[in-house]
C-alpha cells in the first residue's frame, strides 16, 4: 500500500511538467521570435525597374533588365560568439523582382544575432533532381530539363555595348556556382527584446558585373554553366547582397 | 486499481506534450501498398529506386494513367505513349518525329523505354539525372508536349479520378508537378524486359532454345560488340563515339556535341549513351538521330562506315583499322542473335498497356 502511494506521487511529479508546459505566462521572456527579411533590388544607386529604365554597367555599357530571379537558400543566423544558432528548415526562397521580395524566419530562438549566412543557388543535395515542391517546383521555370538542375540566377534584358547590341540572357547554375556568404548586420538583433525585427537586404544588379570580374557585354552577354558564368558567380558572392538596415 | 488510473493520467499528460508544439507540416504517410516489381534473376536482384519515391501499387497505377493520358500535352492530343508505344518496346518507329504540338521535327530519335530503372543518365546524352526529372523535358518542350506545368496541375486537379488516385498514391489530393513526375517514374521503372528467348536460354528455362546460327551469332556478339553492349542489360550505361560523324555542329546550343554538351569536356564531344539492344528488332530506326533504318545498315556502318574523329571509341580503331572486322556471313549471324532479344511478354504485358 505504502509503496503504491509513493509510486503514484512519482507519477504525478513526472506528469506535472508536461501539463504545465502548455500554460501561457505573459511575464516570461519569449522563447522564439520571427525575423522578416525584406529584399530590395537596386542598380547602383537607383531602385530596379523592369523593362522601362536604362542603366549603365560597370564596364560602361547601357542595359535594361526584363527579368531578375534567383534562389536564396540555407539561411542561418549567427550569434555574437560566432556560432550558428538558427538554421531555417526547408530553406529555399525564389526571389523575384516581380514576385517574392520578402520571407520570414520562423521560430528563431530568443538570442542575440550579429550575422546572417545564406547561399545563392540550390545546394548539391537538392540540385540533382527537380521533382520538388514549393519554391523549387519546376513550374517556376527555374530548372533545366535537358541537363537536370536549377538555374540559380536568371537575369535577362538587353544591352547596347561599344561594338554591338542585343539580348542579355544569363542563366547561371551548376554546383560550382553555388555560393555561400556571410553578411554582418549593421546592428545586432536581440529576440529577447525585439519580437519581429526586419532585416533590409539590398541586392545591387551592377554587382553581378564587377568585383572581382568586370563583365563587358560586348564580350559576354549570355551563359549557363562553365567558366563565363563562374565569373559572375564570383561576383554575386562578393558585394551583390548586403544588409543595409535592421528595423525593430 | 487506482495505480492504473494514475498511470493513465501520467501517460495522457505526456501524450499532450506534442500539442504544445507547431503541428507537423509533413503530409500524412501514404497508406499505399509498397511492393517490389518482379525482376528476372539474370538481370538483377531488385529494381533500384530513389529513396524519396518508392514503388507503391497505387503510384504505379497512377503513373500508368498519366503515361497514357493525352491530357498531359498542351493540345490534349499526345500522351507519353504517342512516342513510346508498347508494341514497339516503347519506341515510335520514326527517325525524327514531327507529331509534337508545334509540328516541328525533333532533333533526336525517341528512345525505347526498357529497363530504365538501372540507367544512370537519361536521354541520349545522359543529361537527365533521374526519371523523375526527365519527365519535365518532353512535358514542357515546345516541340514535344508543349505543356505548361501550372496548367497541367490545374487540369489534373479538376478531375475526380486523379484527385482520388493522387490521394491513394501520395496521401493527399493536392497535385503537384513533382508528384506527376514521381508517379510517371514509378510506372516507367516497371518497364522491365528480360523474358526473351535469349533470357530463357541463359536461365535454362523451357522455351530457351537457341539455334546453331544464333549461338554462333552470340559468340560473335560477345567478341565484337559486348564491350559496350555489356552484361544482360546490353549496355554499359556509358557514352561512346561510334564513328557516325567527323564534325560536330555548334548550332542549336551545340546539340550535336552529345555527351560533350552535358559534361562540357572536349573529349566527350560526339559521344552518346550506349542504347540497350533488348527488343532491338522492334525499335528501328537506329542511332540518336534514327539515321539507319535496319539492323543490316547498323552493322554495315560498323563494318565499313566508321569515320574517325578525336573522340572515336578505341574499340572501333584497333590495329590501325576503323570499324569492326566482320564478314557478311558473320553480320547475318549477329542479327539472328539480336533477334532472340525480342521479349514478347514485355510488349504484350497487360500491366504495361493502355488502361483506357
Amino acid at each position: 500500500m505504502k509503496k503504491t502511494t509513493i509510486f503514484k506521487f512519482i507519477l504525478l511529479l513526472l506528469a506535472f511538467p508536461f501539463l504545465a508546459a502548455c500554460s501561457d505566462d505573459d511575464d516570461e521572456v519569449p522563447e522564439a521570435g520571427t525575423v522578416q527579411v525584406n529584399i530590395q533590388h537596386i542598380v547602383g544607386s537607383e531602385p530596379l525597374q523592369l523593362n522601362d529604365a536604362t542603366y549603365t554597367s560597370p564596364a560602361g555599357d547601357t542595359y535594361t533588365v526584363s527579368d531578375l530571379k534567383y534562389y536564396i537558400s540555407n539561411v542561418k543566423l549567427i550569434g555574437s560568439n560566432g556560432q550558428t544558432v538558427y538554421i531555417e528548415p526547408e530553406s529555399y526562397h525564389l526571389i523575384s523582382q516581380d514576385g517574392k521580395l520578402a520571407f520570414e524566419l520562423l521560430d528563431v530562438p530568443a538570442n542575440t544575432y550579429n550575422q546572417i549566412e545564406l547561399s545563392i543557388g540550390v545546394d548539391e543535395a537538392h540540385n540533382h533532381s527537380t521533382d520538388q515542391e514549393g519554391d523549387l517546383d519546376p513550374s517556376n521555370e527555374m530548372v533545366w530539363d535537358w541537363d537536370t538542375g536549377y538555374k540559380f540566377v536568371s537575369l535577362m534584358g538587353s544591352y547596347t555595348g561599344d561594338t554591338k547590341s542585343g539580348f542579355l540572357v544569363f542563366h547561371i547554375g551548376g554546383d560550382a556556382n553555388f555560393k555561400t556568404i556571410t553578411l554582418d548586420l549593421p546592428q545586432p538583433i536581440d529576440l529577447r527584446k525585439q519580437t519581429n525585427p526586419e532585416l533590409m537586404l539590398q541586392a545591387d544588379v551592377n554587382e553581378m558585373f564587377q568585383g572581382p570580374n568586370l563583365i563587358d557585354f560586348d564580350v559576354m552577354n549570355s551563359g549557363g554553366h562553365g567558366a563565363g558564368p563562374s565569373m559572375m558567380a564570383e561576383n554575386y558572392s562578393n558585394g551583390f547582397l548586403k544588409i543595409t538596415e535592421v528595423k525593430q | 486499481m487506482h495505480l492504473l488510473r494514475y498511470i493513465t493520467i501520467a501517460s495522457i499528460s505526456m501524450l499532450l506534450l506534442p500539442a504544445c508544439n507547431e503541428p507537423d507540416a509533413e503530409a500524412p504517410a501514404p497508406q499505399a501498398k509498397r511492393f517490389s516489381p518482379v525482376v528476372p534473376g539474370n538481370l538483377a536482384t531488385a529494381v533500384p529506386y530513389p529513396e524519396h519515391n518508392p514503388f507503391t501499387e497505387e503510384g504505379v497505377t497512377l503513373g500508368r494513367m498519366l503515361f497514357y493520358d493525352p491530357v498531359l500535352s498542351a493540345n490534349n492530343e499526345l500522351s507519353c505513349a504517342s512516342c513510346h508505344q508498347q508494341d514497339k518496346a516503347f519506341s515510335d518507329g520514326e527517325a525524327l518525329t514531327s507529331i509534337g504540338v508545334s509540328g516541328k521535327q525533333l532533333k533526336r530519335h525517341a528512345p525505347a523505354l526498357i529497363n530504365l530503372a538501372w540507367m544512370k543518365g537519361l536521354f541520349w546524352d545522359g543529361g537527365a539525372k533521374d526519371i523523375e526529372s526527365l519527365a519535365f523535358g518532353p512535358l514542357t518542350h515546345p516541340d514535344e508536349m508543349g505543356q505548361n506545368l501550372k496548367e497541367l496541375v490545374l487540369e489534373l486537379q479538376s478531375q475526380e479520378k486523379y484527385r482520388k488516385q493522387f490521394r491513394l498514391a501520395f496521401g493527399t489530393d493536392t497535385i503537384t508537378s513533382a508528384r506527376v513526375a514521381q508517379a510517371l517514374a514509378q510506372f516507367q521503372r516497371t518497364l522491365i524486359s528480360a523474358n526473351s528467348r535469349y533470357d530463357k536460354y541463359v536461365r535454362g528455362e523451357s522455351g530457351g532454345h537457341l539455334a546453331e546460327q544464333e549461338l554462333q551469332g552470340m559468340a560473335l556478339f560477345k567478341q565484337h560488340c559486348a564491350s559496350c553492349h555489356a552484361t544482360d542489360f546490353f549496355t554499359d550505361n556509358s557514352y561512346h563515339n561510334n564513328g557516325l560523324d567527323s564534325t560536330y555542329s555548334e548550332d542549336f546550343e551545340a546539340l550535336a556535341f552529345g555527351r560533350g554538351r552535358i559534361s562540357r569536356q572536349q573529349q566527350d564531344i560526339g559521344k552518346y549513351k550506349t542504347p540497350t539492344l533488348r527488343n532491338i528488332q522492334l525499335t528501328a530506326p537506329y542511332m540518336h538521330d534514327g539515321r539507319f533504318a535496319t539492323l543490316e545498315e547498323v552493322l554495315d556502318h560498323y563494318r565499313t562506315g566508321v569515320t574517325w574523329s578525336v573522340s572515336l571509341a578505341p574499340e572501333l580503331q584497333q590495329n590501325g583499322n576503323l570499324g569492326i572486322p566482320i564478314t557478311q556471313e558473320e553480320k547475318k549471324k549477329i542479327i539472328l542473335f539480336l533477334n532472340t532479344l525480342t521479349d514478347e511478354d514485355f510488349v504484350q504485358n497487360k500491366a504495361l498497356s493502355n488502361p483506357y
